[in-house]
C-alpha cells in the first residue's frame, strides 16, 4: 500500500511541473496587494454604502412618522434598533452567488443611537433557508477591528450549497457616540447537495 | 501549524510585504500543481492561483490564528480553480495539449519511474470522478491529513475516508485491467 501511494504522488508531480516562474507570479500579485482596489471594486463599494444610507434615510423617516403602538405586544418592537424592524425596510437586494468557503462583503450601515436602548454586542449571524423556515447556522461576536473604519464586513461564505441570511447587528460605543451596525446579505452558496454513499464505496 | 508560519501569519497580518512573500513562496509548489491538475491548463492555474493568493492575503485580518492555514487556502485555491475549470468546460478556454515536446526534460521523479507507468497511472486518476479525484489530489499533492481534507472540501472526515479507498480501489482495478488482469499492480 504504501509503495502504491508513492507512485501515485510520484506520478501526480511528474505531471504537473510547472513551467513558470515563481518571481513573475510573486511580482503580479504583489503589484495587485500594493494598488488600491480596482475602480469596479470600489464603486461597488460606494454603491454598498449608498445602499445602507438610503436604507437607513428611509427607516428614520418611517420611525420619526410612525407612532410606536402603546403596548407592543412583543417586546422586540420595542427597541429602536431592533434588525428584525430595520429587515422590514429593507430594499429587496440581490442575492450574492458564490461558491463554497469564498470571500463574501456586506455592505455595513450605522448609525448613532441614543442613550437608553439596549446595548447589544456586535455579532454576525447566520440563517439557512431550509424548506421555508430559517435555521440558525452561526452566531460569533465580532471584534471591534472587524468594523470599525469599514464600510463593509468581509466572511468566508459556508461550504453547504444552499440559501444563507447573514446579519450583522449590535452596537459599539466609538469615540464617545453609542452606534449602532446592521446589515443584511443573502447570499446563495453555489453547489450540488452531497451525494449520499453508496454501499460500494464504504471501505 | 508550525511556530514559523505562525509567526509569519502575524507578521503579514500586520501587513509586512517580506512576510507575505514568505508565505507565498512556502504554499506556492502545491497550490500551482493542485491548480493544474484541476484545470489542466497552465495559463488558468496560475490565474486561479494568483486570485487565491489574492483573496487569503486580504481576508488574513480574518483568518483565526488557532486554525491551520493550508486546509483554510487549499479551499480557496480548489474554489478558484473549479471556477476557471467551468470556464474550460464551456468550452471558453483551450484545455492544454499533453503532447510530448522533445526537447523536455524528464524530472528525477519519471526518471525513477516507469514512463508507460507514470501515463497508465495518471490516466486512471484522470478517469476518477471530480468526488474521488480531488480528495486523492489533496492527499497526495498538498499533502493534506483526511481531515484537513474534510475541512477543505467541507465533508465529513468519515466520507473523505471512504472517498480515498474507493478511489485507490479503483486506480488498482483500472490499472490491472490494462495489464491484462495480472494480480496486485505494479505500475
Amino acid at each position: 500500500m504504501q509503495r502504491f501511494d508513492e507512485q501515485i504522488t510520484e506520478t501526480l508531480r511528474a505531471k504537473s511541473e510547472w513551467p513558470g516562474s515563481a518571481d513573475a507570479l510573486w511580482g503580479r500579485i504583489s503589484s495587485d496587494l500594493d494598488q488600491p482596489r480596482s475602480k469596479w471594486r470600489r464603486k461597488r463599494l460606494w454603491v454598498g454604502m449608498a445602499t445602507a444610507a438610503t436604507i437607513f434615510l428611509a427607516f428614520m423617516i418611517h420611525t420619526m412618522l410612525t407612532p410606536l403602538p402603546p403596548d407592543p405586544p412583543d417586546p422586540q418592537f420595542s427597541r429602536l434598533a431592533s434588525p428584525e424592524a430595520f429587515s422590514l425596510f429593507m430594499v429587496p437586494e440581490e442575492i450574492q452567488t458564490v461558491l463554497p468557503g469564498e470571500e463574501v462583503q456586506i455592505a455595513l450601515g450605522s448609525y448613532f443611537t441614543p442613550e437608553g436602548d439596549d446595548d447589544r454586542d456586535l455579532r454576525l449571524v447566520i440563517w439557512r433557508s431550509l424548506h421555508s423556515e430559517e435555521v440558525l447556522v452561526e452566531e460569533r461576536l465580532l471584534e471591534e477591528d472587524e468594523i470599525l473604519g469599514q464600510s463593509v464586513l468581509w466572511v468566508i461564505s459556508p461550504t453547504e450549497p444552499g440559501l444563507y441570511r447573514f446579519v450583522v447587528e449590535g452596537t459599539l460605543l466609538t469615540e464617545g457616540e453609542r452606534m449602532t451596525l446592521a446589515a443584511e446579505q443573502t447570499i446563495r452558496v453555489e453547489g450540488k447537495e452531497e451525494d449520499a454513499i453508496s454501499e460500494n464505496d464504504q471501505p | 501549524m508550525d511556530i514559523t508560519e505562525q509567526e509569519l501569519l502575524k507578521r503579514a497580518k500586520e501587513g509586512e510585504h517580506d512576510a507575505l512573500e514568505q508565505i507565498f513562496r512556502h504554499h506556492l509548489d502545491s497550490a500551482i500543481r493542485l491548480a493544474y491538475l484541476i484545470t489542466r491548463n497552465w495559463a488558468t492555474a496560475e490565474d486561479a492561483v494568483q486570485e487565491a493568493f489574492l483573496q487569503a492575503f486580504r481576508s488574513l485580518h480574518s483568518f483565526q490564528d488557532d486554525r491551520p492555514f493550508k486546509p483554510w487556502f487549499t479551499r480557496i485555491v480548489v474554489n478558484k480553480a473549479k471556477r476557471t475549470k467551468d470556464r474550460l468546460d464551456r468550452g471558453h478556454l483551450p484545455y492544454d495539449q499533453e503532447e510530448v515536446n522533445p526537447h523536455r526534460i524528464f524530472s528525477p521523479e519519471e526518471h525513477a519511474l516507469d514512463k508507460e507507468g507514470v501515463d497508465t497511472l495518471f490516466s486512471a486518476i484522470n478517469r476518477l470522478d471530480e468526488n474521488h479525484r480531488l480528495p486523492l489530489l489533496l492527499k497526495y499533492i498538498s499533502g493534506l491529513t483526511e481531515a484537513e481534507i474534510a475541512e477543505a472540501l467541507g465533508i465529513p472526515p468519515s466520507r473523505v475516508k471512504s472517498r480515498l479507498y474507493v478511489a485507490r480501489q479503483r486506480l488498482k482495478k483500472h490499472i490491472t485491467k490494462l495489464k491484462g488482469g495480472g494480480g496486485d499492480a505494479k505500475i
